[in-house]
C-alpha cells in the first residue's frame, strides 16, 4: 500500500513539474514575443527619427513654415586686425 | 471432491499465471520494439506533433554614410497569408481583414473562396497592423515574418544606393552590386509549438547572428544633400533635361557626393520611370567639351612646352580640310596659359598638332579616359577614346578641345582630381568599409594610387592655368569664390544629333570642373548640365552651381579661406574676385555669422 501511495505521489509530482515547465515555457515564449515586438518597434522608431532628421524635410519646413532663406555666400565675415 | 476442486483451482491459477506471463512477455517484447527497435521512428512522430522546422533569414545589412547615418535600413514586417480551405466564412473574414488592412473586401472574399490551399493576403505590413489582425484569431489566416527595406532620406543618393525588390534582393545600385554582402544569412531551425500550433520560441539571438553586413560609404549625407539641392535648382533654372554633380576629395579619391537630377524615391520605385534608376555619373558618357583642354595642356607641358609657349590662333577661324574650327572670340597669338583662360579651341588644336596625336592619346589614357575607373557601382562605362591610328586630322583637333571623345563624369572628376593632387591619379572610392553584424571591420578600403600621370611641376602649372580661367575676363569667372583660390575650367559641348550625321544645333552639355583651394585642394567638384535651354555656356550654367556647391561644402566642413578679399565679404555683386596672398602673421581672421533667420 505504501509503495502504491509512493508511486502515486511520484506520478502527481511528475505531472505537476511537467505542467509547471510547460506553463513557464509558454510565459518565456510570450515574453520573448513581446521583447521581439518591442525591439521591432524600437527599430521602427530609430528609422523614423532618421527620417525626421533628414535634411530635405528640415529645409522644407524651414523654408515653408518658418520663412527662412538660403544665404550661401555670407556665412563668413572678414575682420581686419586693428593696428596696435 | 475437494481434491478435484483444488486441482481445478490450481489449473485455473496456473492458466491465469501463464496468461499473465504471456501478456507480460508480449508487453515486454512490444516495449522493446517501441523503445529500442523503432525508437527513432516513434520519437520523430511524437516530435512532429509539438515541433516543426522553419527556414529563417537574417535582416539585410544597413547602408551608412561616412558618419554612420542610415541611408538604407530594414524594418521588421509581416506577410499575411491564408489557407482558403480552412476559412469557414470567407465573406466575414474578408470584411474583418479589409477594415484593418484597408483592402478591397470583394477581392479578398474572392481569394478566400478559391479552391486552393494558399493565398497571399498582404505583404510587408507593420508589426502594429499584424497585432490587430492576430487579435481577431481568424481560422485559416497565417503570419510570416519578413523585412521591408526603407530609405529614411527618401530620394537622397537614390541612384547610388539603388533599391531592393521582392524577397529583399538588390535590384539596382549598391544594393544590387553588394547584394551578397548585405543579404542576411538563411538557416533552417527547429522550433516548438504549443497545443494550438503556436510557435513557442524563435531564437531572436539566432536571428541577430544572421543579420547581413553593413556598408559604410564615403558619401557625406550633408554634402550630398547640398549638392543635390543646388543641382536641382540649376536644372530647373536653365530648363535643362537633367544634371550630374560630383564632389571628390582629390588626395584620396573619396566621393563625398554623387548627385543626379531628376531623382526617384526608392521607397516607391515602381511609381517612377526605369530610366531614372541608373547612376548616370558612372553608366553614361558625354563629350566633355573644353574641360578636356586642361589635359591637352598638361600633355603639352610634359613635352617640354611651357605655359608661356605661344600659338597663333588664326583670328578665330582655322580650316582643317573641309572643316572650320572657330573660337567664340578671335585671338592672334596666345600662350598656353591664355588658351586655357580664354578657352580657345584653335589654340587647343594647335597644341595637339604640336605634340602629335599619339602623345595626346597616351596622356588622355594615363588620365584614365577610355578605361573603367573601377568605382564600386554597377554598369560602369569606359567612355569612348578611339585608337590614335583611327584619328584623322580633324579628330585630333576635335579631341583636343573635348569633342569626338566621350567620358563619364566619374572619369572626368578623377582626372581633374589628379591635377589637384600633384599629378597623382587616385582610384575613385565610394565604399569605405564593410562591417559585420557584431561591429567588426570585415574589409576596409584604403585610398589607392593608380599612377603618377604628370609631374608635380606640370600639375602646378596646370593649376595656375585653371586659376587664371576663373579670374576676370576669363570664361569661368562665375565660379570664383570670395576668399578662396579656385581653379577650374568651363566646358560647352555640342551634342550629337539623334538620327542624323554631325552635331545638333542649339543642343549642348554645359560643364564646369574644378577644385579649391589651389595650394592644398580639399574638394574637387564637377557639374554637368544636360541640354540647358535658356543659356548654354558652361561658364553661365554650370559654373555658378559649382561655386554654390563649393561654398556650402566649405562652410559645412569648416575649411577656412586661403586668401583675403579686396572686394569685400559679400561677393554677390563681384563675380570675379581678385585674390591676394594671406599674410603670414596677423591679417585676415574668419568668424562665423550668427545672424539667426538664415539657413
Amino acid at each position: 500500500m505504501l509503495i502504491i501511495c509512493l508511486l502515486f505521489g511520484v506520478l502527481l509530482l511528475h505531472t505537476w513539474v511537467r505542467t509547471e515547465a510547460t506553463q513557464i515555457t509558454l510565459e518565456i515564449s510570450l515574453a520573448q514575443s513581446r521583447l521581439s515586438d518591442l525591439l521591432s518597434y524600437q527599430k521602427e522608431l530609430t528609422v523614423e527619427r532618421d527620417r525626421l532628421k533628414s535634411d530635405d524635410r528640415i529645409v522644407h519646413i524651414a523654408r515653408s513654415q518658418l520663412g527662412l532663406t538660403d544665404d550661401v555666400f555670407n556665412q563668413t565675415i572678414y575682420l581686419k586686425r586693428e593696428p596696435h | 471432491m475437494p481434491d478435484n476442486a483444488h486441482m481445478k483451482i490450481g489449473r485455473r491459477i496456473w492458466l491465469i499465471q501463464a496468461a499473465l506471463v504471456i501478456t507480460l512477455i508480449f508487453l515486454g517484447v512490444k516495449s522493446f520494439e517501441i523503445q529500442v527497435l523503432n525508437a527513432k521512428e516513434f520519437s520523430r512522430r511524437a516530435e512532429s506533433g509539438y515541433s516543426r522546422h522553419l527556414t529563417i533569414k537574417g535582416e539585410r545589412g544597413r547602408i551608412l554614410d561616412r558618419h554612420w547615418s542610415k541611408l538604407g535600413a530594414s524594418l521588421d514586417a509581416i506577410t499575411v497569408t491564408a489557407d482558403p480551405l480552412r476559412i469557414e466564412t470567407p465573406v466575414k473574414t474578408a470584411q474583418a481583414l479589409a477594415e484593418i488592412l484597408e483592402l478591397d473586401p470583394g477581392e479578398l472574399a474572392e481569394k478566400f473562396s478559391a479552391d486552393n490551399r494558399y493565398a497571399v493576403v498582404v505583404e510587408n505590413i507593420s508589426p502594429d497592423h499584424a497585432r490587430q489582425v492576430r487579435a481577431l484569431t481568424l481560422p485559416g489566416i497565417y503570419f510570416t515574418k519578413s523585412f521591408k527595406r526603407f530609405y529614411p532620406n527618401r530620394d537622397l543618393a537614390a541612384q547610388v544606393i539603388g533599391f531592393t525588390g521582392k524577397d529583399d534582393i538588390g535590384l539596382e545600385g549598391l544594393e544590387f552590386k553588394y547584394n551578397d554582402v548585405l543579404d542576411g544569412k538563411v538557416v533552417r531551425i527547429k522550433v516548438r509549438r504549443d497545443g494550438t500550433g503556436r510557435i513557442l520560441d524563435i531564437d531572436r539571438k539566432k536571428q541577430e547572428e544572421l543579420r547581413g553586413n553593413d556598408m559604410v560609404l564615403t558619401l557625406d549625407r550633408k554634402i550630398q544633400f547640398l549638392t543635390e539641392t543646388t543641382l536641382e535648382q540649376t536644372v530647373k533654372q536653365y530648363q535643362a533635361k537633367s544634371g550630374l554633380a560630383l564632389v571628390m576629395r582629390p588626395a584620396t579619391g573619396e566621393l563625398l557626393a554623387m548627385a543626379q537630377y531628376p531623382r526617384f524615391n526608392p521607397n516607391n520605385y515602381r511609381e517612377f520611370d526605369r530610366a531614372l534608376f541608373r547612376n548616370r555619373a558612372v553608366t553614361d558618357a558625354f563629350e566633355p567639351g573644353s574641360t578636356l583642354k586642361v589635359f591637352t595642356a598638361a600633355a603639352a607641358l610634359e613635352q617640354s612646352l611651357t605655359p608661356n609657349s605661344i600659338f597663333f590662333c588664326e583670328n578665330g577661324q582655322y580650316r582643317i580640310g573641309k572643316y572650320t574650327v572657330r573660337d567664340t572670340h578671335p585671338h592672334e597669338w596666345l600662350s598656353i596659359n591664355h588658351i586655357i583662360a580664354f578657352s580657345s579651341n584653335i589654340g587647343a588644336v594647335k597644341i595637339a598638332e604640336a605634340i602629335g596625336k599619339q602623345t595626346l592619346h597616351d596622356y588622355l589614357t594615363r588620365f584614365g579616359f577610355g578605361e573603367r575607373t573601377g568605382v564600386e557601382c554597377p554598369g560602369e562605362t569606359p567612355g569612348t577614346l578611339m585608337s590614335p591610328d583611327r584619328w584623322s586630322r580633324i579628330d585630333t583637333g576635335a579631341i583636343s578641345f573635348g569633342q569626338g571623345i566621350s567620358v563619364s563624369a566619374i572619369q572626368l572628376i578623377s582626372g581633374i582630381s589628379a591635377i589637384a593632387n600633384n599629378g597623382r591619379l587616385m582610384k575613385p572610392m565610394l565604399v569605405k568599409k564593410i562591417v559585420s553584424n557584431t561591429g567588426q571591420d570585415i574589409q576596409v578600403f584604403h585610398p589607392t594610387l593608380i599612377h603618377q600621370v604628370i609631374s608635380p611641376q606640370t600639375a602646378d602649372q596646370v593649376k595656375h592655368m585653371m586659376a587664371l580661367a576663373v579670374q576676370e575676363k576669363s570664361t569661368g569667372t562665375k565660379a570664383a569664390l570670395a576668399g578662396y583660390s579656385v581653379c577650374g575650367k568651363t566646358g560647352t559641348a555640342q551634342k550629337v544629333a539623334k538620327g542624323q550625321a554631325g552635331y545638333a544645333k542649339n543642343i549642348y552639355t554645359s560643364v564646369f570642373a574644378g577644385f579649391a583651394p589651389r595650394q592644398n585642394p580639399q574638394l574637387a567638384v564637377l557639374v554637368v548640365v544636360d541640354e540647358p535651354r535658356t543659356k548654354y555656356y558652361g561658364g553661365d550654367v554650370a559654373a555658378p552651381a559649382f561655386k554654390t556647391i563649393l561654398a556650402q561644402s566649405f562652410n559645412y566642413l569648416s575649411i577656412p579661406p586661403d586668401g583675403t578679399l579686396v572686394a569685400g565679404a559679400s561677393d554677390a555683386k563681384t563675380p570675379a574676385v581678385k585674390m591676394v596672398k594671406t599674410p603670414k602673421k596677423g591679417g585676415a581672421m574668419t568668424t562665423p555669422v550668427f545672424e539667426g533667420e538664415r539657413l
